[in-house]
């Protein structure tokens, strides 16, 4: 399945035209999880990394549903 | 260690040692508490019997990196509370430097006198007629300074509005490169030094005489550890130096939390021209600066410098706070103008954020329409000349929302929230009811909590208790003159250790695991509430507005609903 994927934060510099939270389609198989989407990515070991989904934070484990967006970005604190 | 009280009365100036009640206390916790103990609670914040305190942290001016910050304390004007607001830039260690622990405003120059505090290199310290420098925004007065006393100067000033003593009113600072760009801009202090009659505190950074360490050797490796612990935090080594803390932009708009439009959503259409991530390119490609050093001591970077289309200098360290309240608020989504904005605040002395929701709350009722930049740079412009409403904007958004009996106003007693609502960052509902200093974005905020998925944002549990040891955690960190951002890195039981050593190090006696943050924050959070008791609040005070109990907010649509017994336990101790 095709997931689409928005990158913010410092990730959106790695993948050519996606600076500004422009999507990329990502190929990943039916039924995968945040994790495979992270491997599929290579940000499977990179620290911090935070995936919205419908504006809600998701685990590594959870599923991903077909069709759907997924924002990526990096932890950060406020102030 | 000295506290150098000035009293503006009688122009008399005179220096005390540290007294015995205040020993081992810096930044917030000595503010809040000689505040509390020197400042009648019932008093005129803009009268005689305030106090205004100047402190640099604890550790200010050592070697450890990232505690350029200082806590400015009084009564304020715009709660009624106590406050400390909290500012960057280059005069924390340039007091600490000179061996001043404190410096206490105390008293009131006569009605139309205005004067300057000057303190040389060997820390002597001399008030200095002002009257030539009345009306002059911070920029023009900064750049008079630097000149007369040369670039290894600190000036912490105020402007038009700080001169006209209106609640909003900020005391800026002047960063790295001499722009008066920082700011203890929360709770209106630039009225309460505008009160005193006192323009500036020009400081010289060249100080040799810092409060001694009692076990250089362990200080000095402790502080190894400790810039370990900060180099190995994702968000100070690779976020804050490349987007500063407009990366947040992203992220709250992600989770629905963006209040935007007088906080009626939770999302900015178009934010991401707004975002850290817009504003990093667009200063790449104009030639300013996205990783910027603007405190001494620092070695984050999240500061920016931002340039307008011809590289000109616009503003300094435009931060996340300026970018919603200017932005999201206002429904602007241009960074040209958020930055204009922000410069027109620095300038007249205006916090930004209370400044951002006071100006959307009269959006709101009708004054002007929502994404109309021209009317925000003329209503922020109203403010500096002193118009009728140019004054009741400058008196924050409960002013105005009384001025056009609009209910709907985002401010918890009396301060402007800031940039997480309520609705759907629950624990932030918590920190503003609650926090001692009104609605406010450093004393406990979550969102860190929440990114990391530590915590739901949209259930009630863990609310209460992760405020708590934020507000607790913040309230000595704060102490210790450290910032916000290394304060993070610093959370975790293996940094907690190895800051105690450096605490035993730099005091000479062992730090216990409560000793800090835990027994020390209490400690300040207990005389802030204290004093605002006997000012007159109760725990009516502690509650959010009535709108975010019943207007639920899109895109999750619900509403705060932390109940009121909830609440009062968060700082019941």
């Amino acid at each position: 399945m095709t997931v689409k994927v928005r990158f913010f934060g410092t990730l959106g510099g790695r993948y050519p035209g996606c600076r500004k939270g422009q999507s990329l389609p990502v190929e990943v198989p039916s039924g995968a999880t945040v994790q495979d989407l992270l491997a599929a990515l290579k940000l499977e070991h990179e620290p911090g990394i935070v995936a919205l989904v419908d504006g809600r934070v998701v685990g590594r484990s959870d599923p991903l549903p077909e069709e759907v967006q997924v924002t990526l970005l990096q932890a950060m604190a406020g102030g | 260690m000295k506290i150098v009280r000035v009293d503006l009365s009688t122009k008399k100036i005179r220096v005390e040692a540290v007294p015995e009640r205040y020993r081992e206390l810096g930044g917030r916790g000595l503010t809040s508490l000689m505040v509390n103990e020197e400042v009648p609670p019932g008093c005129d914040a803009l009268g005689r019997e305030n106090l205004l305190v100047f402190a640099p942290g604890f550790l200010s001016g050592t070697s450890l990196p990232n505690t350029g910050r200082l806590s400015v304390g009084a009564k304020s004007p715009l709660t009624g509370g106590i406050k400390e607001s909290n500012a960057g830039g280059t005069a924390a260690t340039a007091i600490a430097r000179l061996g001043i622990t404190a410096i206490v405003l105390e008293g009131q120059a006569p009605e139309g006198e205005l004067s300057f505090l000057r303190i040389d290199r060997n820390g002597e310290a001399s008030l200095e007629p002002g009257g030539e420098l009345a009306g002059e925004r911070n920029y023009a007065l900064v750049e008079k300074m630097l000149a007369r006393y040369g670039p290894k100067t600190a000036v912490l000033s105020i402007g038009p509005a700080g001169e006209s003593r209106l609640p909003s009113a900020s005391i800026q600072s002047s960063d790295v490169d001499g722009h008066p760009c920082r700011a203890a801009g929360r709770g209106g202090l630039g009225a309460v030094m505008g009160a005193k009659g006192l323009k500036a505190l020009v400081v010289d950074q060249r100080g040799g005489s810092p409060d001694p360490v009692a076990d250089p050797q362990t200080f000095r490796k402790a502080v190894k550890e400790v810039i370990g612990f900060i180099k190995a935090d994702h968000m100070c080594a690779e976020v804050m130096p490349k987007l500063g803390t407009a990366g947040l932009v992203a992220p709250v708009n992600s989770m629905g939390a963006f209040p935007s439009y007088n906080a009626r959503q939770g999302v900015l259409p178009g934010w991401e021209a707004i975002s850290g991530e817009a504003l990093a390119e667009l200063l790449q490609k104009r030639g300013g600066q996205p990783t910027h050093t603007g405190c001494s001591q620092c070695m984050i970077h999240c500061s920016n410098v931002f340039v307008d289309e011809q590289g000109r200098y616009v503003t300094g360290s435009l931060e996340y706070e300026t970018i919603w309240s200017m932005g999201g608020m206002t429904g602007v989504r241009d960074l040209d103008t958020i930055a204009r904005l922000d410069r027109l605040c620095d300038d007249i002395g205006l916090d930004t954020m209370n400044t951002g929701v006071a100006v959307a709350v009269a959006l709101d009722s009708g004054y002007r329409s929502f994404g109309d930049a021209r009317a925000v740079l003329e209503m922020v412009e109203e403010i500096g000349r002193g118009t009728e409403l140019g004054r009741i904007l400058g008196s924050g958004p409960v002013a105005v929302g009384r001025h056009f009996g609009n209910p709907r106003v985002p401010a918890v007693k009396g301060q402007g929230v800031a940039a997480y609502d309520p609705r759907a960052m629950l624990g932030h509902g918590v920190t503003f009811a609650t926090s001692p200093m009104g609605a406010d974005h450093t004393a406990g905020n979550l969102v860190g909590a929440y990114l990391t998925g530590a915590l739901d944002p949209l259930k009630k549990e863990g609310q209460v208790d992760t405020s708590r040891f934020l507000q607790i955690a913040m309230a000595a960190f704060d102490t210790a003159g450290q910032c916000f951002m290394a304060s993070v890195a610093l959370l975790s039981p293996e940094a907690g250790e190895a800051f105690r050593r450096l605490l035993s190090a730099k005091f000479g006696r062992e730090f216990g695991p409560d000793s800090f943050p835990g027994e020390l924050g209490r400690r300040v959070l207990r005389a802030e509430k204290d004093f605002n008791r006997r000012a007159g609040f109760s725990k009516e005070d502690d509650r959010l507005p009535r709108f975010y109990y019943e207007e639920p907010l899109p895109p999750h649509n619900t509403v705060f609903s932390i109940g009121d017994e909830e609440l009062d336990s968060t700082l019941d101790f």
